[in-house]
């Protein structure tokens, strides 16, 4: 099994800078995901893995070789690119043996790896079809048999499940983890959908603007991150704006608008400083009356939404703000309707302090 | 009075169904979402509600009105496309005033209206923006102040949110819902969605090979679904195949693997085999205690999923059980752990086992 390393990579097209100075590593073995919205230069990163744009600055090595010059087809990767590219004409299991016979092998040998694949990918009964007789789903699988018909052992991948319907893409998400790791592969895989990278993901690395805001497992970037886009594009929280009025020995009181104090473990900042509160949905309580003295927020009931396994509430608070929380669906039978009064506890060890972004909070949460 | 309503709509393309036999009445002032898999016939549906398709058999009417054989442009219907359909050449005011200015209105009651739809969509501020100066969202919300800058009442969403990321279109789906709900208006969303539609509308239609199967609030389809395609379409299901045993007024019985499982209410089936559904955050799972209607079991994964923790358990008549806890409980299993799992009986939904099989039955590709 491969592993990859980047250091201090840059890619422009033109002026803009595609990937700024990127440095990263992917162990043998290891599922990564490049996390980020359209734009981020994640699809760039991935074609310089692959090979199809050479970077304009620093060092790239897949297995310690350094590969900037390497072409895309000495460098050992299946890349299976968003739209599949299968060839029409061909059927599924001449798609399925594509690279074994531009590898040079015989047709039997050929023959005998793509059935393989295709089994695995659970298309063993479609060998005589072309590949506009398949659904998306059997489509997303043939462009999968085929890349690992390459043997290669570091898989590129981008949207793999993006053409896909939402249910079809949940369930196949599970498989695609399962076959990567029977396979004993290496795989890099590009999404914008934070759920999916969470899932498949062993380590996620989040992109904006062609720079790195943070990588780590999933359930240190969305339990920790670092900063307002990162709790926003993974998971999505409640924002809140205002400023540090006072310090104590166990934390920070912070003020909204409206006069509205709440308090936070955080003692980062500095009294007068202006910060973002943040707090995920599922970390803010909804109750029916005032339960607990220290930020225990009042408000009415905006609106109710059900996502299947939870409920969110959006309440919109006596100040002006609105929070929404999260509450399980089997849970959700408490009598809230639209309108109704409502409370929000906030713990305050559930509430994450960030600097005022200099774009101010509305720009930097647009920036998706 | 219904804004829409299709009385025994069916189209062909030759021998090919499309879509068989409908009919449904959105209501006044509805958020309605048609939810299905690719092909099940939700873009036929809503193209004939607009006139771009014309049905081969039955009446579609909108208000009182019968509008087949009348053309898209007066049938008085916004109407918002996955592609978003902006013109280039023309910065965002002007996108939305078009409509209002090919009807001759004068420039200041066409500007109060643009004004309105952009303040309506946050974007007064990135009037004399183009739309390749927008990012994917921006420039979707300009689509849909455009298609209420025309006036009426009936907006049609053909995947609104389709080709954006998904956090975006997170957001931008409630916005979509107040705008309609704000200005009075009744909305058919097409999405393959099913979270989407869940999130944002008063009913949902679910459809499947051209049919409409069926239709209900989002609560109902989620938490009594008629049909076993729904149960599974709309959020995850757990699958068991059993026999029925017993089934009065208030509780059905059903044997799976030697063990009897409960069900709240009854069963109307013909088929003495039937399959059990449980959703993954129903199925109650504690450290193994060995009581004797529990199910045991052993966790063979842990997925850390965000907002929850998703297990999968191996039970010992051998089927992988899903399980879903809030991450925000503080009781973790691990790997390897025995478990008992229990299936709380108002939780249970049962169905005949359908003839085709249930892998068939659910199939959603």
């Amino acid at each position: 099994m491969p592993s990859v390393r980047l250091v201090d990579v840059t890619k422009r097209f033109g002026k803009t800078a595609a990937i700024d100075h990127v440095s990263l590593e992917i162990r043998e073995g290891e599922y990564l995901c490049i996390l980020g919205p359209t734009g981020s230069g994640k699809t760039t990163l991935l074609r310089l893995i692959a090979g199809i744009v050479k970077p304009d600055e620093g060092q790239m090595f897949i297995d310690s070789r350094l590969v900037n010059d390497v072409p895309a087809h000495e460098r050992n990767v299946a890349y299976m690119p968003q739209h599949y590219a299968l060839f029409p004409h061909m059927r599924v299991i001449e798609n399925a043996a594509f690279s074994p016979l531009a590898q040079g092998l015989s047709g039997t040998e050929a023959a005998k790896i793509s059935v393989k694949m295709l089994g695995i990918t659970r298309l063993a009964g479609r060998v005589s079809s072309f590949p506009a007789e398949l659904s998306g789903g059997m489509q997303q699988r043939l462009a999968l048999a085929r890349s690992l018909a390459s043997r290669a052992k570091l898989l590129l991948l981008d949207e793999p499940l993006g053409a896909l319907d939402a249910r079809l893409r949940v369930e196949l998400r599970y498989r695609l983890r399962e076959l990567v790791r029977e396979n004993n592969l290496t795989t890099v895989h590009v999404t914008h959908d934070q759920e999916e990278a969470m899932i498949v993901a062993d380590k996620i690395v989040v992109l904006r603007n062609g720079k790195i805001q943070q990588e780590g497992p999933p359930e240190e970037i969305y339990n920790k991150p670092k900063n307002i886009f990162v709790a926003n594009f993974v998971g999505g929280a409640n924002f809140l704006e205002g400023f540090i009025s006072e310090r104590t020995s166990e934390g920070s009181w912070v003020e909204l608008r409206g006069r509205l104090r709440i308090f936070v473990r955080d003692k980062g900042h500095h009294v007068g400083e202006r910060v973002v509160l943040a707090v995920r949905e599922e970390s803010s309580t909804i109750c029916r009356s005032r339960e607990d003295e220290i930020n225990t927020l009042h408000g009415t009931i905006k609106s109710i939404s059900l996502l299947g396994d939870s409920m969110s509430y959006e309440v919109l608070l006596d100040n002006g703000d609105s929070l929404k929380s999260k509450v399980p669906t089997i849970e959700s039978n408490k009598g809230f309707s639209i309108g109704a009064e409502a409370f929000v506890l906030l713990k305050p060890q559930n509430i994450w302090v960030f600097p005022y972004p200099p774009v101010g909070l509305y720009k930097e949460l647009e920036a998706m | 009075m219904p804004a829409v309503r299709l009385v025994n709509v069916t189209k062909k393309y030759g021998d090919v169904v499309a879509a068989q036999n409908l009919n449904l009445a959105i209501q006044d002032k509805e958020y309605a979402c048609i939810i299905g898999p690719s092909g099940c016939g939700k873009t036929t549906l809503i193209k004939c509600i607009a006139g771009l398709i014309e049905p081969s058999e039955g009446e579609i009417y909108i208000g009182e009105k019968l509008v087949n054989g009348i053309p898209i442009q007066k049938r008085e219907i916004g109407y918002v496309f996955q592609e978003i359909a902006l013109f280039p050449h023309m910065d965002v005011y002007d996108n939305v005033s078009y409509g209002p200015t090919v009807k001759g209105w004068d420039r200041i009651r066409t500007r109060s209206l643009a004004d309105e739809m952009l303040n309506m969509v946050a974007l007064r501020d990135r009037m004399k923006d183009y739309p390749s100066e927008l990012s994917g969202g921006a420039r979707q919300k300009t689509a849909i102040a455009r298609a209420l800058s025309s006036g009426s009442l009936l907006l049609l969403l053909d995947e609104p949110l389709g080709s954006l990321d998904a956090r975006v279109r997170v957001v931008l789906r409630h916005e979509l819902r107040s705008i309609v709900k704000d200005l009075g208006l009744t909305a058919i969303h097409i999405t393959h969605d099913q979270e989407e539609a869940m999130a944002i509308s008063d009913r949902i239609i679910v459809m499947k090979a051209g049919r409409i199967i069926e239709v209900g609030t989002p609560l109902e389809l989620y938490l009594r679904p008629k049909e076993l395609f729904t149960a599974n379409f709309v959020g995850e299901a757990n699958f068991l195949i059993g026999g029925l045993l017993e089934s009065t007024e208030s509780e059905t019985a059903v044997q799976i693997n030697g063990k009897i499982l409960c069900s709240s209410g009854k069963l109307y089936s013909e088929r003495r085999e039937i399959v059990a559904a449980i959703r993954p955050e129903f199925v109650v799972m504690h450290g193994q205690r060995k009581k004797k209607e529990a199910w045991m079991g052993k966790v063979e994964k842990r997925t850390f999923t965000g907002s929850s923790i998703r297990y999968e358990v191996r039970i010992n008549s051998g089927e992988l059980i899903a399980v879903k806890h809030p991450a925000t409980t503080n009781q973790r299993f691990e790997v390897g752990s025995d478990v008992d799992l229990t299936f709380p009986s108002e939780r249970v939904l049962l169905y005949p086992r359908p003839e085709i099989g249930l892998e068939k039955e659910i199939s959603i590709e």
